[in-house]
This record gives structure tokens, C-alpha cells and sequence, in this order.
């Protein structure tokens, strides 16, 4: 298995690809009940502590067998694996709600037709097909995905430029930093998905030494959270955002080119499901992963059949209607995020080093 | 494992497609089933607080050479827009689908009493769009002016207005998102108007421009016309189609409006507002006449024009500040030129808008024609 290795540059494909499918849902309807206009700024108040969670992740040492080895080693084997548990829990959690939603969203871009019935088994099958496949087959898919979807993105965004208006964004003061500073969170919580990623950092080619790769993809990545929603709130003014259940995909509605193609809202809604699938196979393969460091001699294939088809079974019984799902991916999931993202990784680092200190 | 997965993959295709999935697998439809409406008017209904909804399909392409076939015309009401366009459903034999509308077309008497709900099932429906574009009425109903298509379809007359709008050949349009913004953000807007004329031709009907109508509070409270609306025109930094004919010693001039840009600034006196500046500046260039004026005539004319701008905003403040709407975001640029008072007085702006002096002065730069 460990020849099965993927870089730096595929795992950070995988991260930003999978994250987009929350991001574009969620941002900046989140953040724009706190901070109102200045909600653009959220993604930059976001990025010192994405690069305090990602420092801590490093101090971990999470290149010999992933996060789950390092919280297994920080805290011991009992508690490390209790960790684990709440992990994979979570992470049961997260792949069912992302399920279901991905459903939610073909439903959707279909116009009122067919039904849950087709649409969440489908996406549940294509995320076992690809787990029970390669580390490294599923890593150059989400590569391709992730060029897919930045072009899409790109499209969306650079098309609606010329409609953005300054006066949705300015003027910002210092009263509405604070605001910005805490609409940090929500972001925080979006990108708390990708602490999963760290689960097959285990299975990372040996990087040259002195290169943080993971400084520029976060960095870019909240550059260009930021940049996309200044263009959405520019294009339809924060009151109006904020009233709209995903800003993003409206925005996409308006977007088209007179003569050429009128509505890509369906595209836009289609490919994002490769964000889902991204996601949902990142998920996946995290969960099979601290599995794996709870009980060593678990095998890929029956394990990851099982997280799917739990999640395929929790997806339709736990959230029976788009809105209770809806409700649950901007309240429960992203405090859980939080939880899972920013407090257990630093809190592991300080047991870890607070057993150093104890054994000398 | 693979053995074993086959068959109920088999198992399962096979129900959803021998018949068990009818209701799971989405419907699929032909395009020549469908009916791809291109155009909406919605109006106030007979019933107090229903809405009448009339659609049309614009010009649909037919047979072996595309011969061109009169546009689908239906109307239904009810009371709501979900279940008059949910009663258009039953009016039609083919499936009727919204997700092409780009033109909204708003009803006089349906505007005096809100338009708020309409911009909202814009906003939240899965088939309809914040980029449609939006036009008032004015003096009529939205079902006589999409009705008055008859024959051609009303939507490529919009079209037109729309790209010559964006040509700088006709006025300012809007679109839903952006009047739902603006009534959002600053409690008012304004949107551009047309009216339907009887042509000569016996049974056509045209819709021609008529100003912008000002909504405050989701409603209609009135319309700019002529010089007023080149002034909101001038205010919103967007001059259209304007062409004027001056009058000096030496003759007639004619002269085009090129291009416009108005910054205000406000004065404070501590945290109150005092003052606002208004500081219009517009390029011309020579229309008709003589190539090159002399400096003496060049000067008269550009006096002439700034008059002539200033009078025009002028009256367009006036009107807008006896409403009470701000409907051109004055209040978003003082809050540019001084974001810390802006905090403290932005809860006031409404009030502010329609007492607080403004001093205009306008500015002129005469291009090459």
C-alpha cells in the first residue's frame, strides 16, 4: 500500500477541489449576517489561523502515517484512539450530510425532476467506486476536477465582473473589522473539512526539503474565497445576499452570454458535483484511514464499502428534506468543523507536547 | 466481491428502467414539447391581492425551414405568482418552462400597490433569474403590453431597447437584482418605463420609452419625464442618447452628451451634515455644424451647457428629495468620501436626503466631434 504514494501538489487538488462544493454553497451567505459588507473580508481574517492550524499540523509530524498516527503518538494509545473514534464519527457525519446534499443540488439543477431515490444512491456509488479504488488514481482525478472547476469558477466570476459595483463593497471602516474578524468563524468552518486531508498526509512522496507548499495553497485559496465573494456581493449587495440561500448559484443564474449560451446554471450545478464527489471521496478515505490506526489489520476495500453505505443510509434517514440538510451544513457541521478542525489538532499538539515535558 | 456486486447493480438498473423508477429517474422531455417562455408581465389582479401573470414565448421557429410561428401567449391568475404559474401549466399543451424568461414587464396599478413580492419570487423561484430585465409599464397594463406582440413577440422589441441601452442609444435599464439591491440597500429605486402606443399601421402596437418610474418602499410614487430623467440619467453617471441643440449669437449648435461622472462631497460642521457638493463633470463633442468654433462661441457654449446640466440635475434632486428616495445611491458616495461620519449618520441618510442643501456645479469639457 505504501507504494500507493500521492504529492503535495495532488493532496492540495484534493483539498481545495473537495472545498469548493461547501464554499460555493455557503459563502458568503454565512458570514454576511455578521459583517454585512465587509463579509469579503472574512476569508483574510480566516487565513492567520489556517496558518496557525496548519503550523501545528506541522509540528505534529504528520508525514510518517498521517494525522492518525500523530494523535495516536500525542496522546497515547487509548486516548488516541478515542480521538480516532470521534473522528470517524464526524466524519460519517459530514459524508452522509454531503450526500445528501449533493443529491439536494442535481435535484435541483434538474428543474424539478426525478427524485432522491436516484440521485443519492448514484453519487454513493460513484464515491465507492472510487475509494475502493488507488490513493494516487483518485489524487490525479481530483487534480482534473480541480482544473474543471476553477475554469468553471473563473467563468462565473470574471462574467460577472463588469456588474460589480464598488458601493456593495465600500465604504468599510473600523467599526465593521470586528465584524469581519468574527465572520472569520464560519469560514473556519467551511475550511474545517479539509483537517480530513491531513489523514493521508501518511501517504505523501517525500518532499524537498524547505518547501511549505501548504503556505501557498492556503493563502491562495483564502485569496480567492475572498475575491469570489467581493464579486458576488459586489453583484448583488449584501442585503440581497444575504437573503438568498446560496448567493453563488444565484449569481450563476444571471450569468450568460447573449447568442452564445444563455443560462449555465445547470453546468455550474453539474460540475460542482465534482467538488461533491471530491469531497465525499476525501471523506472517504480519511475515515478508512483513522480506522486503520484503531485497528491496524482493517482492509481498504470492505472498509470503505461500509462508511458508504452507512453514510448512503444515514443521508436519507438522518435528513429526509433538503432543508433540515441545508440547516445542518451551516449550523451543526461548520461549529463541528470547528471542533474538529482548529481545537482538537491544536489541543492533540499541546497533550503531545505536555507528555515530552512529563517524560523528560 | 465484484461477482457478488454485479448482479444486484444488474437488479437495480433494471428496476429503474423497466418501469419501478418512473417517479426516481428524471422526466426526460423533447425541446419541441416544451414551451420556452421568453417573457413575463405580471399585474395586479381583479381580486384584491391576486396577481395576474401573462407570459409569452416570443417568435418560435416551426417546420422543416424554421418558418416562424406567432408567439404562445398565456395569462392566468391567482393568488399568488406560484399559483397563476402553476394555472398557465393547465392552459397549455406543452410543458411550460420559465427558465428562459429575461424580460419582466410590471403592471402601472400593480407597481402603485408593491412590487416586493414579485421581486422576491425572482429572487427565491429555481426557474427564474436575478438578470431578467425589468420595465414599468406606465399608464397600462404588462398583459396589453405583452399582448401588443402579437404577431412578432414583444421580447425582440426589449432586446433592442436593452442592447441599445448598453450601446448608449437609449436609457438605463435594470435588472431585477439590481432594483431588488437598491430597494434593499437605500429603500428605493427606479426603473425604466415604456408605454404602449397605437402605430399608424391599423392593430400595431409599439412600446416606446417614457422615463424611469421611482419606487420607495417597494412602491410606485412616480415618474421622471424629459428633462428629469436626463437629469437622473446624468446623476447615476450615465448619459444616454442625449443630444441638444443650443442656441448662440452666431447660430444653432448641436451638441452630443459623450460621457458623465458626478462626485459628492460632503461638509461637515462637527459630526452634522451641513452640505453636500455636488460636482457633475460631462464631456461633449459637436454633433452638427461647423468643424471648429471659434473661442468666444466655444466658451458661450459650454456656459450654455452647464446651464443647461445644472438646471437638469437640479430638477431631478428636487423631485427625488420630495419623494424621499434615493434611488441614485447619493447617500453610498457621501459614505465613500467620509466612511467615519457616514457611521454615525447613515441611520438618518433617509430624512438627511430630502433637508440637507446641495450645491451643484457642473463642468464641461468639449471634445472633437
Amino acid at each position: 500500500m505504501k507504494q500507493d504514494r500521492i504529492s503535495t501538489r495532488q493532496l492540495g487538488a484534493l483539498l481545495w477541489a473537495g472545498l469548493m462544493a461547501p464554499a460555493a454553497e455557503l459563502l458568503p451567505a454565512v458570514t454576511l449576517p455578521l459583517a454585512g459588507r465587509a463579509a469579503w473580508l472574512s476569508a483574510l481574517a480566516a487565513l492567520p489561523v489556517v496558518l496557525l492550524i496548519g503550523w501545528t499540523l506541522t509540528k505534529l509530524d504528520l508525514s510518517r502515517d498521517g494525522l492518525a498516527g500523530a494523535v495516536c503518538r500525542g496522546m497515547g494509545p487509548w486516548a488516541g484512539k478515542g480521538v480516532l473514534l470521534l473522528y470517524m464519527i464526524w466524519g460519517e457525519l459530514l459524508l452522509a450530510l454531503r450526500l445528501r446534499l449533493c443529491a439536494q443540488r442535481l435535484l435541483t439543477a434538474g428543474e424539478r425532476d426525478g427524485s432522491l431515490w436516484f440521485f443519492l444512491p448514484a453519487a454513493a456509488a460513484l464515491v465507492l467506486w472510487m475509494a475502493r479504488g488507488k490513493l494516487s488514481a483518485f489524487a490525479r482525478a481530483g487534480q482534473f476536477f480541480l482544473a474543471v472547476l476553477l475554469i468553471v469558477a473563473a467563468a462565473v466570476l470574471l462574467l460577472s465582473l463588469p456588474q460589480t459595483e464598488g458601493e456593495h463593497l465600500l465604504p468599510i471602516w473600523w467599526g465593521d473589522l470586528p465584524n469581519a474578524a468574527r465572520s472569520a468563524l464560519p469560514v473556519l468552518g467551511v475550511l474545517g473539512y479539509g483537517v480530513f486531508a491531513a489523514f493521508l498526509t501518511g501517504d505523501l512522496e517525500t518532499a524537498r526539503p524547505g518547501r511549505n507548499w501548504w503556505v501557498l495553497w492556503s493563502t491562495g485559496g483564502c485569496a480567492l474565497l475572498a475575491l469570489s465573494q467581493a464579486v458576488v456581493i459586489g453583484n448583488l449587495g449584501p442585503a440581497l445576499a444575504g437573503q438568498l440561500d446560496s448567493p453563488f448559484f444565484a449569481l450563476a443564474k444571471s450569468v450568460g452570454v447573449e447568442g452564445a449560451f444563455q443560462r449555465v446554471e445547470s453546468i455550474v450545478a453539474a460540475v460542482w458535483t465534482f467538488a461533491d464527489l471530491t469531497l465525499m471521496g476525501l471523506l472517504t478515505f480519511a475515515i478508512w484511514r483513522a480506522a486503520a490506526g484503531v485497528n491496524p489489520r482493517l482492509r481498504q476495500k470492505p472498509a470503505v464499502t461500509a462508511v458508504v453505505l452507512i453514510a448512503a443510509v444515514l443521508g436519507i434517514a438522518a435528513f429526509p428534506d433538503g432543508i433540515s440538510a441545508e440547516e445542518a451544513g451551516r449550523g451543526i457541521a461548520l461549529w463541528g468543523n470547528l471542533m474538529a478542525g482548529v481545537v482538537l489538532p491544536v489541543l492533540v499538539l499541546l497533550i503531545s507536547w505536555g507528555r515530552e515535558k512529563m517524560q523528560g | 466481491m465484484k461477482k457478488r456486486l454485479a448482479p444486484a447493480a444488474l437488479a437495480v438498473a433494471a428496476a429503474l428502467l423497466a418501469g419501478c423508477g418512473t417517479t426516481a429517474l428524471p422526466y426526460a422531455r423533447e425541446m419541441g414539447d416544451m414551451a420556452l417562455l421568453r417573457t413575463m408581465g405580471v399585474d395586479a389582479g381583479e381580486k384584491e391581492g391576486d396577481l395576474r401573470v401573462t407570459v409569452s414565448t416570443g417568435k418560435r421557429a416551426a417546420g422543416l425551414q424554421g418558418e416562424g410561428q406567432p408567439p404562445l401567449i398565456l395569462s392566468a391568475e391567482g393568488g399568488s405568482l406560484s399559483s397563476a404559474c402553476l394555472a398557465m401549466q393547465g392552459l397549455s399543451d406543452s410543458y411550460v418552462f420559465y427558465g428562459y424568461v429575461d424580460q419582466l414587464l410590471l403592471g402601472e396599478e400593480l407597481a402603485l400597490e408593491g412590487v416586493q413580492t414579485v421581486l422576491d419570487y425572482f429572487a427565491q423561484d429555481v426557474e427564474l433569474g436575478l438578470g431578467t430585465q425589468l420595465w414599468l409599464i406606465r399608464g397600462d397594463t404588462a398583459q396589453g403590453a405583452v399582448q401588443a406582440g402579437e404577431k412578432t413577440g414583444v421580447d425582440s422589441r426589449l432586446s433592442t431597447l436593452q442592447t441599445d441601452s448598453e450601446m448608449g442609444a437609449a436609457g438605463v435599464t435594470r435588472t431585477v437584482g439590481e432594483t431588488s439591491a437598491s430597494l434593499l440597500e437605500w429603500g428605493s429605486a427606479y426603473l425604466p418605463a415604456l408605454r404602449a402606443v397605437e402605430q399608424e399601421r391599423e392593430g400595431e402596437t409599439a412600446l416606446l420609452e417614457a422615463g424611469y418610474g421611482v419606487l420607495r418602499d417597494g412602491r410606485l410614487v412616480g415618474y421622471l419625464d424629459g428633462e428629469g430623467a436626463r437629469g437622473l440619467e446624468l446623476l447615476t453617471g450615465r448619459t444616454a442618447a442625449d443630444i441638444l441643440e443650443i442656441e448662440l449669437p452666431s447660430g444653432r449648435t448641436v451638441v452630443r452628451l459623450t460621457g458623465a461622472a458626478v462626485q459628492w462631497s460632503p461638509e461637515f460642521q462637527g459630526n452634522d451634515l451641513k452640505r453636500l457638493h455636488l460636482t457633475c463633470r460631462v464631456t461633449a463633442a459637436l454633433a452638427e455644424g461647423r468643424r471648429q468654433l471659434e473661442e468666444q462661441e466655444q466658451e458661450q457654449l459650454r456656459r450654455a451647457l452647464e446651464a443647461r446640466e445644472e438646471e437638469r440635475l437640479r430638477r431631478v434632486l428636487d423631485q427625488l428629495r420630495s419623494w424621499g428616495a434615493d434611488c441614485a445611491g447619493v447617500g453610498s458616495q457621501v459614505g465613500r468620501a467620509d466612511p467615519a461620519r457616514w457611521e454615525k449618520l447613515r441611520d438618518r441618510w433617509t430624512r438627511l436626503f430630502s433637508t440637507v442643501p446641495v450645491e451643484i456645479s457642473v463642468e464641461v469639457s468639449l471634445g472633437a466631434r
